[in-house]
């Protein structure tokens, strides 16, 4: 992991068109400023983390799809119920 | 076109594609993504990659069984997807199947997919709110289906 030192105020380029700049500092909180293209996800570690594993479990239903065909005929899933 | 997909070959228009310039949170490789019906009967459907025959995921319209769920998309991704107002915007959420036990499956409504249905411009979104990555289907409709 490259490690840099900056002030507040100093900011950092990453690429072509990311720019992130320590905007305020304050005890253990540092905030960011972050200039990305709009395509450009941007989120919080932990929770692009998480966010990441569960669209992993989700992906691996595709693998077994025999469970959920099986669940959708008979009529139980989700707003489905009340009305079959 | 034709496409292979999970659920078997199926023949695509071009204008069915969604396009997703940041892929799905995980799987940035993948930019191209087609909603296919799981059948005419199901509220499920399955987001399926254009470039990966093996990767789809479950999704539902939140309408099917969260009908209170509202979510708030930043200015940005607004800007992103081309719309100035999330009633613009189609939502959908990724479900969760665990392997052998559907009664246990939830849906991801802090990071639903929005779909711009008239560019066809999607992307998954975190939403502001802290909605649960894990609602419990079952706490809306109970599944009785069995393996």
């Amino acid at each position: 992991m490259l490690v840099l030192t900056r002030k507040l105020g100093e900011g950092i380029a990453i690429g072509n068109g990311i720019r992130v700049v320590i905007v305020g500092i304050k005890g253990q909180h540092v905030r960011l400023g972050i200039e990305a293209p709009a395509q450009t996800g941007i989120y919080r570690d932990e929770i692009y983390t998480r966010i990441m594993d569960e669209n992993r479990r989700a992906a691996e239903a595709s693998q077994h799809e025999g469970v959920l065909a099986a669940c959708v005929k008979s009529g139980a899933w989700l707003g489905q119920r009340s009305e079959a | 076109m034709k496409l292979m997909t999970r659920l078997g070959p199926v023949d695509i228009e071009a204008d069915e594609i969604l396009h997703f310039p940041a892929g799905i949170i995980g799987f940035p490789q993948y930019r191209r993504y087609i909603i296919l019906d799981h059948d005419a009967d199901s509220p499920v459907k399955w987001l399926q990659a254009v470039e990966k025959e093996d990767l789809a995921f479950p999704i539902a319209a939140p309408a099917d069984f969260a009908p209170d769920y509202a979510v708030t998309i930043s200015a940005e991704d607004l800007s992103a997807l081309g719309v100035e107002s999330g009633a613009d915007l189609r939502a959908f959420v990724i479900l969760t199947i665990p392997r052998g036990a559907p009664d246990r499956a939830t849906a991801n409504l802090r990071a639903p997919v929005v779909v711009n249905p008239d560019t066809r411009m999607a992307m998954q979104v975190l939403t502001e709110e802290d909605h649960p990555i894990r609602y419990p289907l079952t706490a809306a409709s109970p599944l009785e289906c069995v393996q």
